[in-house]
Order: structure tokens, then sequence, then C-alpha cells
């Protein structure tokens, strides 16, 4: 250690000479690795009884990694490789990246950042990284190689994937860190993670010094963490001239990566080695849903063996095609002798084992001699990216997906149908004008509070001017200056306040996190963190079409006649309470109650986490006795606390609510068990749908918005109205009741 | 339009609906920050000069607009198609002289119309015409024959009772059509042309037997219908004209709803019948020439394996498509779904709606409009 030590601070000087000559060659950030044997980078050499003996960090060659893989003993634990090892390995050369191993390495030497491009199917995801551990030699600088991926589950399986291809235990040589998981040990030297966990890292480590390789996958899909880590990347890539960095994505924006990253070279790896036919309609379609439908009947009455996947935009959408296909191919098999149709449906509120589902195999002919059968499966777009799924020949697109847009002007999230982007599109080029590539990245659709939250944190204070790929709307940026402002996690200088320090220690929602920040106030921290968590993962009711009634008997039974969030809260409890009496029928319960097993654990693995958070920074873990009278009062008041802001007062006429933020009329969700008439409620969500909908609402009393917030609801400032009156009302009746009360004392 | 009017969706339209309230106020924290730090209103966000700042677009200016969809139209859909009224033709040669047009335009236009007509009227009698090719007679040789199997195949469903005459006229504008569509085709490929117009016709013969084929099987007895499943077994090679079919199929189905007016119980040919569906479908023609060419030159470029079929496939189906306008189907019943097997519930509603509405007689009596 004490060597790692002393390259070090050799690197930190060297560093500080790159300062001085500017005009030397060592200034220049992209031949930096030209001059590392000078500051002794390289003086960690394997021991000449390794398979790796010879071998010069950086300075591989592919033939040399080919010798070291294909010895006997495995070079970074000094197993003997097992035999599936051998059996993989071979796979392994078949993909098309082993191909071009010596000029990706060469590139690779050759400069600091490096775009990468391969289609889905080159192998990239798994092999890359293994190219650069056996050019790093991590083991031997105790440098970590990273590799982000934007997906949770992707992250865990190709660790996986990559540890067996290694022959080494996973947690150990490989490892992930997701979320709630952290499978490192201190031998970890290739580690697969989240692009979020890889900037919750650089948070508090902003050189990102454990990493002398930082690999960003899937970069394409430009989620709102991998833009963010590319501009920091940008920045740190000036500063650590000894850091690598390697950008990979599919084809699309290549060029545009390349420019972003001051021209760095691009390396292309051809994917898919099966051309794919497209043919669009040739005129647009009266009922999309309709003619998808169709087709997937066509192609199962008279194509050859080959399953289905066909792209829907919802869940309802979705279990409606379902249905209606298997009735009319339960016809065409009964009638025309077709061969049997298995019919599954994917979405993300899918039940686990039910998802399971699509791999299952096509049903066989029905008789001997008699047509295949063939699987269909009805996906939401979860399917077009981060699931491989056999046997799919035949792929029907209408074009559409729903996707969720954040406006700045009127605070909500809208439910938006894009044309997607997938490599079907099913449309004829003359209406191409509506196909405009319209798959904006994420941070051009998110409400950017918790962005700005952790850039601050990162240390970044221009945040006009911090340089971003795709630079979001002014007025996005504002409204989140606004809120973290209105939070008091910003001061009016807009500089991070002690407590929007500490809220951005928790991976949530500014708002969120601030009510749970300040919940020991009101006595009820330990609900408001569960409530947290329960907000933070999938809605935990289910109501399956099939049984919308059953499920909303059972719903209310948790009812609480003061809104959703106690209703979760109650729900949560229940679940809770059946755990500790019998683990074992939890799952039952569950299923039997409609609430989802699966996001209720997700919830009690979010809520330990952020109690483990809450506990590190010294925040209490308090709550008064059930039966105390202001048990719920106290609850509702500290959900105020962070959501000041989406409270909705009842229009004197109807049930039309309107927003205090910005005044928008909006109904509340039908979904709601909220029956008591509250005149005045909080909401976690603003959606636009059909109509303008608050979700998940619980009721208020006004005189505890002036109490609560008072910088908010500030009756010099607020605009004269329905609002202001009825706060002005509540305000006095208070002041009577507080009067009353002192006189009678 | 009655029954079939979309229902309307009534909304409140409040005061700023864009909270342009918000928006002008330039006090806001937010605007005080980003003015602060050098952002002028109109600017982009980031780094200043930035390489990458050409691929910025209004999104980055900007936050996105968005507009609901509430319907399940298709991409591209639109729906003054649907509003298509019967017995206008008349009224509209009126409008073209009005606007100038000459007298020899006006009659084309007519002519045009007549044409489809008739050939809707001959569909309507006596079905589809389907042929199986039988290759190219040149001196005592036949010709490209690689296609036989297939063909014996489909042979099944020939049609004897056209008269010649009809036969003969509907060669020769399949023979217009082949040409139109080489025309617009890439030129790279004038070597095969000979070949690609045999196979086009190969295709489309294959493909009206098969439809007959299929009409038949769902509509008469169940030896038919095992016949065609034998068909369909040693057919598998055929998957690439089949997915065509599939598509003029599609494509059929719609022109046919357009067309519906005139088809059902329009006996007499110089019945006044959907003038506008007709100028449509020119445009459509001449959009349809364009994505040909798109095509074309797309697959080109990719050189995949089977760029020879497809090329000649995909410009194949939606030419004879466009041309051909309410042939495709043996046929129309006025729904978009094809006959026999499959038609949701709702596909059914809307063609019995449309059914009761489309008597282009009883239309023409209504607006008085004299054939």
């Amino acid at each position: 250690m004490a060597d790692r030590g002393a390259k070090r601070a050799s690197a930190d000087s060297d560093e500080t000479s790159n300062k001085k000559t500017k005009m030397d060659g060592k200034a220049n950030p992209y031949l930096a690795h030209m001059y590392e044997e000078e500051n002794g980078w390289g003086s960690g050499e394997p021991s000449p009884n390794s398979p790796l003996a010879g071998m010069k960090r950086r300075q591989t060659s592919a033939q040399e990694a080919s010798k070291a893989e294909d010895s006997d003993s495995n070079p970074f634990t000094g197993r003997q490789h097992s035999q599936k090892y051998f059996q993989i390995l071979q796979t392994r050369r078949d993909l098309p990246v082993h191909k071009q191993r010596q000029e990706f390495l060469d590139k690779y030497h050759s400069t600091q950042i490096l775009v990468f491009v391969g289609e889905t199917g080159s192998g990239k995801t798994t092999q890359i990284p293994q190219y650069v551990v056996y050019d790093e030699l991590p083991h031997l600088n105790g440098k970590l190689i990273a590799c982000t991926q934007p997906r949770r589950v992707a992250a865990m399986s190709v660790a996986q994937r990559v540890a067996d291809e290694m022959d080494v235990t996973l947690g150990e040589e490989v490892g992930y860190s997701i979320r709630f998981e952290d499978k490192t040990t201190p031998k970890t030297m290739l580690k697969y993670m989240t692009d979020g966990m890889l900037l919750r890292e650089a948070m508090h480590d902003h050189e990102m010094s454990r990493y002398s390789c930082i690999i960003l996958d899937e970069a394409h899909e430009r989620t709102l963490a991998t833009d963010i880590l590319m501009a920091l990347l940008k920045q740190i890539a000036e500063r650590r001239p000894d850091l690598k960095i390697i950008i990979m994505s599919a084809t699309l924006d290549a060029q545009k990566f390349q420019k972003y990253f001051n021209d760095a070279p691009l390396l292309a790896v051809p994917g898919r080695t099966h051309p794919v036919e497209i043919f669009y309609t040739p005129e647009p379609e009266r009922d999309y849903v309709e003619a998808a439908i169709r087709t997937v009947l066509q192609i199962h009455a008279s194509e050859p063996e080959g399953d289905i996947l066909l792209f829907l935009t919802g869940e309802d959408e979705i279990e409606d095609a379902c249905r209606k296909i298997g009735l009319e191919a339960e016809e065409l098999t009964r009638e025309m002798d077709a061969g049997p149709l298995a019919i599954y449906p994917l979405y993300g509120t899918l039940p686990p084992h039910q998802q399971q589902r699509i791999f299952d195999k096509a049903p066989g002919p029905l008789r001997k001699g008699g047509q295949p059968g063939r699987k269909c499966i009805v996906s939401t777009n979860i399917a077009e990216t981060s699931l491989t799924i056999d046997g799919i020949v035949y792929v029907v697109d209408p074009g559409f997906s729903k996707q969720k847009i954040y406006n700045p002007e009127s605070e909500s999230s809208h439910s938006w149908f894009r044309p997607s982007q997938r490599p079907l599109r099913s449309s004829v080029l003359a209406f191409k004008k509506e196909l405009i590539e319209q798959t904006y990245p994420e941070i051009l659709r998110s409400n950017l509070a918790n962005t700005v939250l952790e850039l601050k944190k990162l240390g970044v204070e221009d945040l006009v001017h911090f340089d971003l790929m795709d630079p979001p709307a002014p007025e996005t940026m504002m409204r989140a200056l606004e809120e973290l402002n209105y939070l008091a996690c910003l001061d009016d200088d807009g500089e991070l306040t002690t407590l929007g320090g500490l809220a951005s220690e928790f991976p949530l929602d500014p708002a969120l996190a601030v009510m749970l920040i300040s919940s020991p106030e009101f006595y009820c921290s330990n609900e408001i963190l569960s409530i947290t968590s329960l907000l933070s993962v999938p809605q935990i009711f289910v109501r399956p079409a099939s049984s919308r009634k059953r499920a909303d008997e059972m719903k209310a039974l948790f009812a609480h006649p003061d809104g959703d969030h106690l209703t979760l809260l109650n729900a949560y409890h229940a679940y809770k309470g059946q755990e500790t009496s019998d683990p074992s029928s939890a799952k039952q319960w569950c299923h039997e109650h409609f609430l989802s097993y699966r996001h209720l654990s997700s919830a009690d693995s979010v809520r330990a986490q952020l109690k483990r958070i809450m506990e590190t920074h010294g925040l209490d873990l308090i709550s008064t006795p059930f039966e105390d009278k202001n048990y719920y009062t106290n609850i509702r008041r500290a959900m105020l606390a962070g959501f000041f802001m989406q409270v909705a007062m009842k229009e004197s006429s109807g049930k039309v609510y309107r927003t205090v933020k910005d005044e928008q009329a909006v109904l509340i969700h039908p979904s709601t068990v909220l029956r008591t008439e509250y005149d005045w409620v909080l909401y976690n969500e603003f959606v636009l749908t059909s109509k303008q909908y608050i979700r998940t609402c619980t009721g208020i009393r006004p005189e505890w918005l002036l109490e609560i917030a008072p910088v908010y609801f500030d009756m010099d400032t607020l605009e004269d109205g329905d609002i202001k009156r009825s706060l002005a009302r509540a305000a006095e009746k208070k002041r009577r009741k507080e009067a009353m009360k002192k006189a009678s004392r | 339009m009655g029954l079939l009017a979309e229902s309307k969706s009534r909304k409140r339209i409040q005061n700023d609906p864009n909270n342009t309230r918000w928006t002008r106020d330039t006090t806001t924290f937010g605007q005080k920050m980003l003015r602060s730090q050098g952002w002028e209103p109109g600017q982009f966000l980031g780094a200043k000069n930035a390489a990458h700042s050409e691929y910025h677009t209004a999104a980055n200016a900007s936050y996105i607009r968005v507009s609901l969809k509430d319907d399940m139209k298709g991409l591209g859909y639109s729906k003054s198609k649907e509003d298509e009224v019967t017995g206008l033709d008349v009224f509209s040669d009126l409008l073209s002289r009005l606007n100038g047009k000459s007298e020899a335009e006006v009659e084309e236009k007519r002519q045009a119309r007549l044409e489809v007509k008739m050939h809707q009227y001959v569909e309507q009698k006596w079905g589809p015409m389907r042929f199986v090719r039988g290759g190219l007679l040149v001196g005592d040789n036949m010709q490209e024959e690689d296609d036989s199997s297939d063909e014996s195949e489909s042979s099944t469903a020939a049609d004897e009772k056209i008269p010649a005459a009809t036969k003969e006229s509907k060669k020769e504008k399949s023979k217009k059509r082949k040409a139109a569509s080489l025309k617009d085709g890439d030129e790279s490929s004038a070597d095969d042309e000979d070949d690609e117009k045999k196979k086009k016709k190969q295709r489309k013969e294959e493909r009206r037997a098969k439809k007959l084929a299929k009409s038949d099987s769902n509509e008469s007895s169940d030896s038919e219908k095992a016949k065609k499943k034998k068909e369909k077994k040693e057919k598998k090679e055929k998957k690439k004209s089949k997915k065509d079919k599939a598509l003029t199929e599609e494509e059929g189905d719609e022109d046919a709803m357009e067309l519906d007016d005139a088809l059902n119980k329009s006996s007499s040919a110089s019945n006044s019948g959907p003038e506008k569906s007709k100028s449509s479908k020119k445009d459509k023609k001449d959009k349809k020439e364009k994505k040909e060419k798109k095509d074309k030159k797309d697959k080109d470029k990719k050189k995949r394996k089977k760029s020879d079929s497809s090329d000649t496939e995909m410009p194949d189906a939606s030419s004879t498509v466009a041309s051909r306008s309410g042939t495709a189907t043996p046929i129309t019943t006025g729904t978009s779904t094809p006959r026999g097997g499959f038609v949701t519930p709702r596909s059914r509603f809307i063609a019995q709606k449309r059914a009761a509405f489309m008597d282009a007689q009883a239309l023409n009596q209504i607006f008085m409009v004299k054939a």
C-alpha cells in the first residue's frame, strides 16, 4: 500500500509540473499516457511466474493478452482455470468485438478518451472491460476499473457473466455496486455499477481517484446520471491525465459524442450479424392497435416458425390486445388448424413471475405433424433495449410509446406518446415528419431539482456554463433553483445550505429528503421514513384488470379517511405485521390482499437504506404512541414540511381543485381513498393524462400552511384571490381560537 | 356524422393556461440566479462556444412541448380522409371548372374516376382476377420458371368467369403500373428490368390467387381449407410474397374504406362516386412514388442479402396498391379489416354504421346530384 501512496504522490507532482510547463507535451491530457513511465506509474510489474509476465501496463498487445487467457492458471487469482472457462473463452472469441481487440488496444493506448461504438450483440459490455483489465493490470496498482450501466439489473447480470468469463467469484475480482447492494471487496478490480452509483461516489470523491479507467456503457441511452457523469469526466480528464475514459454507445449519435469529447477518436465494431428486413404499412393506419393485432395474426397464420414481439404503449392497451389476439388465435387454431399461439404480456408493473414467462419456450404443435406453435410477446418499450429474448423473428411496432415529460411551466409530468426509437420503425417514410428523432435525453425531460442539488454537492458552481452534452431548458433550471430555494436547500445567494447538503445525502427528490429530515420535529420520523420509502417504489396496490372490484375492496381495508399517504402507511404496517408474525406466508398474504410483495419488500430495503443514512447523520427516529390522538395529524403536518408547494385548494364549485403553485385546475385521481371533503389537499404527483390529475393526496388544514411554510405562503406577497382569502380566513380563525384559549385560561 | 362522429372532448381553458405569469416574471429566484451567472434570456445553457453546440435543438432552448394523444390513430393518419363525402364528384368538377381548369383536365379526372369505379364494379361482380404465371414463351422455350412450384400450388383457385375483355384491360393496366414503378425506381436496376417485371407479375398473380384461396377457404367448405393448409405448409419459401400480400391487403382495405361509398350498391358505373377519394389517391400515388425511391435507395445502401427480392417487393407492393386502389380485397366490406377470420367487435360496429351511411345512391338522392 505504501507503494501505492508513493505512486499517488508522484502522480500529483507530475500534475503540478504539467501546470508549470504548459507548452510541453505533458500538458496535453491526451498524451499523458506517453509520460507515465517517467513518473513511476508502470512500476508494479507482474511477477515472472504469472501468465501476465512481461506485460507492461497500458502497453500490452492482444497477442499477449490472448496468451495470458490461454494459460492454465488464472493470472488474477492464481487458481487453475476450470473446464468451463475454456468453453466460454471459445465463444468469447467468436464475438465480433474480439476481431478488433488489437485495434482497440492501439486506440486505447493512444488516447485518453475513446468513443466506442458497438451495436447490440457485438459483446462490448462484457468484453471491453475485460480487455481493459488485461491492459490496465489493475491488481498491480490497486486502481479500479468501473463500467457503468443505466439499469440495476444489467449491472448485476453482466457482472455475473463477466465473473464467469474470467473464472472468478462474483464479488471478488469482479463485483457490482447498485443502489441497495454493494457486492465488492478490496480485491475487486472490475466493478460494474449503475451510473447513479458512480455519481454518488463522485460526490464524495470529486477526482474519482479510485479509478484508473471509467467506462460509460450504453451512453446513447442518455440517462440523467450518464449525462452528468460525462460532463464531470470531461472536466476530471483535464485534471487527471492518468484517467482513461471509454464512452460506449450504439451507433446513434456517435459523432455527437466525439464532438463533445473534443474530437475523441472513434472505434466502431459491427454488431448484429443478421440483417433485419423492414416492412412498412404503405398507408397510415386508422387504428394502430387493431392494425398491430391484425398483423400479428397474419404472421401467425401464414409465416414460417418464429416468435413475435409486439410493442404497444401501456398496460391497458397490452392486456386488451392480448385478449383480442388470444380470442382470434383460438379461432384460427380451431378452424384453420393453425399452430397454438401463446401470448405473454410484458410491462413494468407486471409481477416478476409473470414477466419471467416471456422466456418460456413457444408451444409445440397441437398434435404430431401439426403446425408448430409460437409465442407472441406484447410489451411496452421495456423490451426495447434491456431484454434479449431468444426466438423472436418478427417484430411488430406501431411506433408509439409512453413517456413522462416534465413541464416547468405547469410543473406537471405528462404521459406523452412519442414515436419510438426502435430499429423497426413501422411507418412509411412519407410520414417521416412524424418520426423526427423525438427521443429526448432524460435531462431534457425531467425535473432537475435533484440534479441541481447533486451538482451543487459535486462542487459545480456555475450552473449556467456547466458543460453538459445537452444543456437543459433554462426554464427547467429556473424551476429547480426556485424549488430548492423554497425548500431552503439553497440560500438566497444560491449557495448550498446545511439542510441542502444533508438533503443531497439522500438518494431522493429534494422535497422528500427535506420532509424526511424535518420529520423528527413532528415526532413521527419513523412513519415519515416509511411513507418516503413507499413513495420511492412503484405503486404497491395491485389492480389487475381481471379483478378490479376485488382489488378495490381489499384496498378499502387499508383505507384511511384522511388520505392516500396514510393508506400506504396502513398497508405497510399490515404487511410488516404479517411478515413478523408469519414470514413464510407474507407473499401469499400480499397476493390475497392485492399488494405487490415485490414493491413492498423493495420499499423495505429502501427504508433500511434511508434509515442508515438518517442514523449516520444523527437524525432521530421517533414515533408517538399509536394511541396518541395526534398520531396521524403529526404525520400529515410533517409531510407538509416537504410538500408545501404541492397543495391544492378546492374551488367553491364542484370537485375541481386548484393548485396553489400555478393555479392549475386539477381533479383528484380516481384511485384516491380520500372520502372526506377536504378543502385543502397535499399531493404527491401532478399528472396530465386525459385530464389533469393530482395523485396520492392527503387532506390538510390551511392554517398548517401558514405555520409550516410561512415563506411560501406569505400573506403579503400572495396574489389576491380565493387562495389568499381562504388562508386569511384560516389564519383569522386560528387567531381567534388562540385568543379564546388564552381568555379561558 | 351522427353516430360516427368522435366524442367531443369538452375542455375548459383556464386563465393563463401556459402560466405566462411565471415565465414573464423576471424577478424569480431562478431567473436571478441564472442571470447572475451570465445567462441572458434566449441563450442556451451549457459551455460557451461548445464544439457540440451544433447538435443543440429547440429542446435545449426551451422545455419540450407536448400534445396529448388520446386516440388510436396510427402514425401519419389524418382525419380528413375519414370525412370524405359521397356525391361530390360533379360538384368538384364544377369547382375545377370555376377554378379555371381546362375541360380536358376535368375530363381526364372524370375518366380516371370512372376507371376506378369500373374496376370496383368488375371486381365486385366477378371477383378479382387470379392467374398463375406460366412463364414467358420465347420461341418454343419457356423462360423464368424458378417460381413454378409456388405457382402450381396457387393454381387451385383460377377464375374463369372473367370476360376476356376485362382480362386484357387489366393486364394492360398492370403493365402500365409496372412501367411506372420501374421508371420511378432506381435506375441501377435497369439490367434486371425484365426479371423484375416478371417477378412482379408472378407475385401479383400469386397474391390474387391466394387472396381468393383465402376468401374461399373462409367462406366455403372445409376441404378447401385443408387444401389451403397444405399449400401453406409447402410454401414456406414464399414468406416474402406473403408478407407483401399482407401489406397489400391492409392497404387495400384502407383504400376500400374510402371507396366503399362507391362500391356498395353502385350498380351504375356513371354513378357519381368518390371523386375526392380519387384525387386523394393521386396525391398518394405521388407520395408513394417518392417513398419508393427512398426505399430503394435505402435498401441499396444497406446491401442486404436479399436486397434483390426486397428491392422489387417493397415498391411493388406500394405501387400496385397505389394505382390499383380498391382491387386488393376480393369483396370490400367497408372495414379496415380483412373479410372473414378476424374482425374485432369494434370494427364490426364501425362497419355497420358505415354501411348504413355509405349507400351512395341514397345519398345521391338526398343531395339531388344527377349522376
